[in-house]
């Protein structure tokens, strides 16, 4: 499971990790905490997926601004 | 709080994204950046000189590092970093602002950054003169003009001229040509992209090898952007009697626009600012890179080069010092923010740290504060941003506006008073608090003094509202 933690753009996250199919790390959402989005990690290393996580959130076009955390749990 | 939220998201966001996203604004971000290597190693040179030439002089009067082998030597070496790093700053930066501007654009970022440099340095001064008056006898005057051509030197039974070509200012490279490097290179390299993408280039043959065809078709572009700049540059120069207009931006643009930035006033807007977006979940420092580095930036740069560079035949913070009344230099630069506001991470949250691992009875903030030392010792504090959280929490809110702003108030009135060195070196954000001040002032030993100073008042600000929480657990 990954933990981000993010006050803005919630379901934006949500559905930019959900509908990425660029490796084979495949995202769930589990549970939503507050600031906190716990998601699944359907196949793959959860270290690496909280990696490609924050990757795919800076690359998005609000990703650059927003104040975030992505990891393993 | 969620309504608040939900209106940041709905109408603050979008701004800070479009900012933060802006393509010209990201490619300036990325040009400051990108010059981080030779500007840090320049730095380091710099840093090393002010703590064997500058520090021991503090302590021991006599001290004169010039006569001490090995101290001298490293000296020396010192200073060629610095002639290939600080000392052309601005040419740094002409071909990293070119290139980001090229790759912005998506079109060649090699040819971008070659545009770049090459409209800085058309626009610069390649010659030098200047003459001393007094009478010269005869027979020197004679000797003086025959050796004219190899010398640059000519006399008159009334003065000494001294003249040469092919002497570059290096004011015009350095820290100085940033504001120029900035408005013509921007004019210039956006001419090259868009003549680029309207493809109005030279064709080769598909028999041409790629990298041929590749430089070939950037010529056109280029040589019409640099036309351009020239044709600016030659209309100045006639309209201004001679002036260049790297002299006049630096004059009537530059150093009025740097000099704003000393106010206290726009150093309480820039924090209040970076505080607000950190705490709403936005990042702060990397909307608001364009304004920081392009402002307090420079004029750190300039001050890391008369540190080393000299004024007024002085070096090292005295120079500083006699350059800042001159308008040539400056008290509060970019390295300022961090050396007394940011101890611990954005908010000085080390100190909030040290009061809840004094005063709070919350099992969940003592964890979080206990996993969060480490890290904060290092001025990175995400575990504690987001751990308590400090983000979006009310009760949280108040100290971590208001203790940057206090501390910004410390370390700004200690500098305009005297009482301690301006920032005049360049510390990457990581280096543990009061050792940074130390370091970024030069080796200034009240500078540690003033970080402690401002950490025991945050701290003091911070306290009541951790001894709040403890309240707010029994709420809960």
């Amino acid at each position: 499971m990954i933990c981000i933690t993010s006050v803005m753009q919630q379901d934006a996250i949500i559905e930019l990790l959900e509908n990425d199919h660029s490796t084979n790390i495949q995202f769930k959402l589990k549970e939503k905490k507050g600031p906190k989005l716990f998601f699944d990690i359907l196949e793959g290393d959860k270290q690496e997926a909280a990696d490609l996580a924050k990757k795919l959130i800076k690359a998005a076009p609000w990703g650059s601004i927003l104040y975030f955390q992505s990891i393993a749990v | 709080m969620d309504k608040l939220t939900a209106w940041m998201e709905k109408h603050i966001l979008p701004i800070a994204a479009k900012i933060g996203g802006q393509k010209h604004l990201v490619a300036l971000r990325d040009a400051f950046i990108g010059t981080m290597p030779a500007t840090m190693a320049g730095s380091v040179a710099v840093m090393i000189n002010a703590i064997i030439r500058d520090l021991p002089p503090q302590f021991w009067p006599d001290y004169d590092a010039s006569t001490i082998p090995i101290i001298s030597q490293i000296i020396e070496v010192n200073g060629f970093v610095w002639n290939g790093t600080l000392a052309i700053a601005g040419l740094i930066f002409a071909f990293s602002w070119g290139y980001n501007l090229a790759k912005a654009y998506k079109v060649d970022e090699l040819a971008g950054g070659i545009v770049g440099v090459a409209t800085l340095v058309q626009g610069i001064a390649f010659s030098y003169s200047t003459n001393i008056k007094g009478a010269i006898p005869k027979e020197l005057v004679e000797s003086i003009n025959q050796g004219t051509a190899d010398t640059g030197w000519s006399a008159t039974s009334h003065g000494i001229t001294a003249g040469g070509w092919g002497w570059l200012n290096l004011n015009h490279l350095n820290g100085n040509a940033y504001f120029t490097v900035m408005i013509l290179g921007a004019i210039s390299v956006i001419i090259f992209s868009k003549l680029m993408l309207a493809d109005f280039t030279i064709k080769m043959p598909d028999s041409v090898p790629p990298a041929v065809s590749k430089a070939f078709s950037a010529i056109l572009p280029a040589t019409i952007s640099l036309y351009v700049i020239a044709i600016i540059n030659f209309i100045v120069s006639k309209v201004s009697n001679g002036q260049l207009l790297i002299d006049l931006i630096q004059k009537y643009i530059a150093e009025p626009f740097l000099g704003l930035s000393q106010g206290f006033g726009a150093l309480v807007i820039i924090q209040l600012a970076i505080q607000v977006f950190w705490f709403f979940g936005i990042h702060g420092m990397n909307v608001l890179a364009p304004v920081l580095e392009g402002i307090w930036g420079q004029a750190q740069l300039v001050n890391i080069d008369v540190f080393q560079k000299g004024y007024n035949g002085k070096t090292g913070t005295a120079a500083v010092l006699d350059a800042v009344k001159d308008g040539k230099a400056y008290l509060w630069v970019r390295g300022s923010f961090d050396a007394y506001t940011m101890f611990g991470g954005s908010g000085g949250t080390i100190v909030l740290i040290l009061a809840i691992l004094i005063f709070s009875k919350r099992a969940d903030y003592l964890a979080v504060a206990k996993l969060s030392v480490g890290p904060g010792l290092f001025n990175i504090n995400e575990p504690v941003m987001f751990g308590l959280p400090i983000v979006l929490n009310p009760i949280m809110f108040i100290p971590f506006i208001l203790a940057p702003i206090v501390t910004t108030a410390i370390g700004y009135f200690a500098t305009v008073l005297g009482l301690v060195a301006p920032v005049s070196q360049q510390v990457t954000w990581v280096v543990p608090p009061m050792l940074l001040s130390f370091l970024a002032t030069g080796a200034d030993w009240r500078a540690p003094i003033v970080t402690l100073v401002c950490m025991v008042v945050a701290f003091l600000i911070w306290a009541p509202f951790v001894l709040s929480a403890n309240k707010m657990e029994e709420v809960d």
